[in-house]
């Protein structure tokens, strides 16, 4: 892994740490007190990486931020809601940090903050801690005379595993010439307390030996040690310098003890116990954390796995063919085998579903943000936020969702003198809940403002140029003209839901995904914006149905019913404008054969198949194709990347056979069965 | 992409032209299998074929230069290209060789209003044989892509 | 090969560990806590502990004591990462336990002499 590669994880670790902040503060907020060590940890993290990459201004602010939460948690600061707000806004600042290190952008303009924190921590006795950048190389001083080094460890410095030979080792690597022992302060060994340190040092290096460099080997125990250099003027004062191995193992013989079968470890030292550390009592967050007992794996390795999972799928189901062709009967260990796979791909799609916190976590900031922006005060309410959902659902489901947001608070909520004036609560309540509902996600971004009075929004598009002003369209239609591409209510573009970027693009997004969105108003009262989204976007249960040769793929989801017409139930308005009676109902028929340009299809419908399926928006149709092949589980295959959008098509399969079978998308096969219907200009 | 030194290509033929793809571009070559056609999709791009779990646009490169159409078959070659996050396949007759020219010595293509004009970089003479070097850029930029987005057909609109 | 036990809660400053002594011939272990770090000394002695102070569940000076208090490892080499190196964070370093410290942002040549240091 390269230093990017890293820092790219890091952003990725400020992610999660913002968002814990976050979390710990709003628990704060709540009364609970512990809270505010998982935030001074978030941070503490974020500064501590941030430094490796250089970012200073984010280490500064960092730090800054980190001394007041620090403070907070020795309880020398005290929580107060003024405080709490104080932290909020800096979690904030310390997030737009983040994002201009990561962006390579001019890191945000945070004195004010700065001063207000430093004017918190500064009230307080100094425990603030000033930052340290890596440390500057310190110049050598090199010297003519040969260096020498005396060396007497104290009792101290022979703790926590601090061991003389192992400095000694090192002055050897540094090019020490010589080491003599002094033991002259060595007891009998019925006086001996091993734990205490007796032996000294003298070590010798060639002239121009660094002494900066000689001194950082003791840099540990500088406290418990005596170090002292010696010019040589001064060194022939001091006695203890054998000059022959004799006279070195004279030393030795005239101490009463053999040194060797003295401990030199301090292992064998009893009397060592560690130092009274003031260990935190180990709270079990265990509890708390519902982290506990989680592993991290790189998300390649779980799309991996899902590709491959659903290669299995593939093969499988080529294996069935097979056996099929080759008239094997089916048998239980084929169904087994079938059951043991969809069982395999659910536990593999379900490693990548994450709770919708992660994209929910980042509302409370948009909110705050908005609140200053429009002068408006928004009561937040979050529910459901542990519901799983796909990570690619996650990840694209961020951007509509902010427009909604953003859209509620511009454009939904009044202003608090508005809503006083109306007997509501000055402040406007906005609703997030999430949840599971018959196999499939719903969101829903609830408001509690104006409403939207689709008499104004049917004027306003009859303006634009969307309708024609004497189409008749249902209430319903209107409202759904909001989401028609070109509109906007805003009478001036807003900062704040952006240019042009309107709800079209975000039923777009949502439709990209495999969702609907819906809306329900009140005037007056509120508005409510559903998304529904399927749980993974990996894999369909799919009707493959025949045409003109082809293999195509429709979601069992949106099949209702199908069936072989007869003569008399086939109605027609006009040529290519066919009907089919069903059950007192008159159904377009859409031929699917035309829609594609597919040619030697069933032309005759009494000789095909009248799939009816359902619309989100375009109601039902009976899909004209040739035969029915089958319904199986298929895995989806994007074209975006390669092919681009194209019309009708919402993705493609890999078939049994190895072959390509494209997958309908029916909302838009439905729309081209409604060419120039009710004034409506098609939509693109 | 250029080499001050040298540029590699494959060379391959099209009925009896020559032409080259830089190496680098080039991810593998395949026999010719049938694909699945796409709908509202231009005539030069055949289908989509299955490679190793992606599905890939097959074009029909033949088409493209305006020299016609191909009737694919058994001997017919698909060369797997690489451009930037997309991989699509065209189809060619046979592969020829691989080859290094000189960036001296590809001189430009002549300003003719034909399509093979304005998808040729350069000629390159090799041996006895002018190989046109293919302009993957002008070959797959966006324009040529099967269907225009809903935004472009509303601005056309 | 020196073997180090890395333990820090953040992901990154693990992996920045690792990619410093990996280089540099070393063998290296993760845990993001204390917790995981005694689970981990359980199945082999390293040569040398690095570890942060600041971790959930228990931290630096609660997995120094609890190391210093199975005699096996009383003096197992470790090495704690502070943000400086003012005295009295050495001292509380030391009355902790630890045999020396680093400084974060770290060197890695700066890691690497400190950890030859307590290993040699």
């Amino acid at each position: 892994m390269d230093l990017d590669d890293i820092q790219a994880m890091f952003f990725q670790e400020c992610e999660e740490c913002l968002a814990a902040a976050e979390e710990g503060l709003r628990a704060l907020e709540e009364g609970s007190e512990d809270s505010i060590d998982a935030v001074f940890r978030a941070v503490h993290s974020v500064k501590g990486g941030a430094g490796a990459f250089g970012h200073e201004r984010l280490v500064a602010f960092a730090h800054q931020y980190e001394t007041v939460l620090d403070l907070v948690r020795s309880h020398q600061l005290a929580a107060t809601p003024d405080l709490v707000q104080l932290l909020h806004r800096s979690r904030d600042m310390l997030d737009d940090h983040v994002s201009s290190a990561r962006d390579g952008r001019q890191p945000p303009v945070d004195a004010e903050l700065l001063s207000l924190l430093s004017a918190r921590a500064s009230g307080n006795p100094p425990v603030a801690e000033a930052i340290v950048m890596p440390e500057p190389e310190s110049v050598a001083e090199a010297t003519d005379a040969p260096v020498t080094l005396n060396f007497r460890p104290h009792r101290g410095a022979l703790l926590n595993g601090g061991e003389p030979l192992r400095y000694l080792r090192e002055l050897e690597r540094l090019g020490a010439l010589s080491i003599t022992l002094d033991s002259d302060a060595l007891p009998t060994i019925e006086a001996l307390d091993p734990a205490e340190a007796y032996l000294a040092w003298r070590v010798e290096f060639p002239a121009g030996t660094d002494e900066a460099a000689l001194r950082e080997v003791f840099e540990f125990i500088a406290d418990d040690c005596d170090l002292s250099f010696e010019t040589p003027a001064a060194a022939a004062e001091v006695s203890v310098q054998p000059e022959s191995e004799d006279e070195f193992a004279a030393l030795f013989a005239a101490a009463p003890v053999n040194l060797d079968a003295l401990p030199v470890t301090p292992a064998e030292a009893p009397a060592a116990p560690p130092a009274a550390a003031a260990a935190k009592p180990a709270t079990d967050e265990a509890a708390k954390r519902p982290g506990a007992g989680v592993i991290r794996v790189d998300i390649e390795k779980v799309d991996r796995l899902v590709d491959v999972v659903g290669e299995l799928v593939i093969a499988q189901s080529m294996l069935a063919q097979r056996l099929v062709d080759a008239g094997v009967p089916s048998s239980d260990a084929l169904e087994n085998l079938s059951q043991l796979i969809r069982d395999l791909q659910d536990a593999a799609m379900s490693m990548r579903a994450q709770p919708v916190k992660a994209i929910f976590s980042r509302v409370p900031r948009i909110v705050r943000d908005l609140e200053v922006e429009t002068g408006k005060k928004v009561n937040l309410e979050v529910t459901g936020e542990t519901t799983e959902v796909d990570k690619t659902v996650i990840e694209r489901l961020g951007e509509p969702l902010t427009h909604l947001i953003r859209n509620a608070i511009d454009h939904g909520l009044e202003t608090p003198d508005e809503r006083v004036a109306v007997g509501k609560p000055p402040e406007g309540t906005i609703r997030l809940a999430a949840e599971h509902r018959g196999g499939l996600i719903s969101i829903r971004l609830i408001d509690d403002g104006r409403g939207v009075d689709h008499v104004k929004v049917r004027a306003k598009a009859v303006e634009r140029g969307i309708i024609s002003p004497d189409a008749v369209i249902s209430d319903d239609d209107a409202l759904n003209l909001l989401f028609a591409p070109g509109f906007s209510t805003a009478a001036k573009i807003s900062n704040i839901s952006g240019r042009g970027v309107g709800l079209d693009v975000v039923r777009q997004n949502i439709q990209a995904l495999g969702g609907r969105v819906s809306i329900s108003t009140q005037v007056g009262e509120g508005t409510c914006f559903t998304l529904t989204l399927p749980l993974t976007l990996a894999v369909l249960d799919g009707m493959l149905v025949g045409c003109g040769g082809q293999t195509y793929v429709v979601s069992v989801d949106h099949v209702v019913d199908c069936m072989r017409p007869t003569p008399a139930q086939l109605k027609s308005l006009g040529e290519g404008a066919g009907l089919v009676q069903v059950r007192g109902r008159y159904v377009p028929v859409v031929s699917l054969a035309r829609v594609f340009s597919v040619e030697d299809a069933i032309t005759d419908p009494t000789q095909a198949v009248l799939l009816l399926v359902e619309s989100e928006r375009h109601g039902t149709i009976a899909l004209h194709v040739d035969q029915i092949i089958d319904q199986r589980q298929v895995v989806i295959k994007s074209l975006d990347g390669n092919c681009g959008r194209i019309d009708g098509i919402a993705g493609a399969t890999i078939l049994g056979d190895g072959r390509v079978a494209l997958i309908l998308d029916i909302d838009s096969i439905c729309r081209s069965g409604e060419l120039g219907s009710a004034g409506i200009v098609e939509e693109a | 992409m250029t080499e001050t030194t040298g540029r590699q290509l494959i060379t391959f033929r099209i009925g009896d032209q020559d032409l080259g793809i830089d190496i680098m571009a080039v991810r593998e070559i395949r026999a010719w299998s049938p694909v699945t056609p796409l709908p509202h999709a231009p005539s030069y791009v055949r289908g989509v074929m299955n490679l190793r779990g992606s599905v890939l646009p097959i074009l029909d490169l033949r088409e493209k230069l305006g020299w016609g159409v191909t009737d694919p078959g058994q001997r017919h070659v698909i060369l797997v290209i690489q451009y930037f996050t997309r991989v699509l396949g065209l189809i060619v007759d046979q592969v020829s060789d691989i080859v290094t020219v000189d960036s001296g010595s590809l001189q430009p293509a002549p300003d003719l209003d034909v399509a093979a004009a304005r998808l040729v970089e350069g000629l390159a003479p090799i041996d006895a044989r002018m190989v046109m070097v293919l302009d993957l850029d002008r070959l797959l930029s966006r324009r040529a892509e099967p269907r225009e987005s809903a935004d472009e057909q509303l601005e056309a609109a | 090969m020196t073997r180090v036990l890395a333990v820090d809660d953040s992901p990154t400053i693990r992996m920045l560990l690792r990619s410093a002594l990996v280089e540099r011939g070393y063998d290296i272990v993760e845990a993001e806590d204390g917790l995981a770090a005694l689970e981990a000394l359980k199945t082999g002695t390293p040569d040398v502990v690095i570890t942060d102070i600041n971790m959930p569940r228990m931290d630096g000076f609660g997995l120094i004591a609890s190391i210093r208090e199975q005699a096996c490892h009383s003096s197992l080499p470790i090495l704690v990462l502070t943000t400086e190196s003012s005295p009295e964070k050495r001292t509380r370093a030391r009355e902790a336990g630890a045999t020396g410290w680093i400084v974060k942002p770290f060197n890695p040549d700066k890691l690497d002499a400190a950890i030859r240091r307590v290993t040699a």
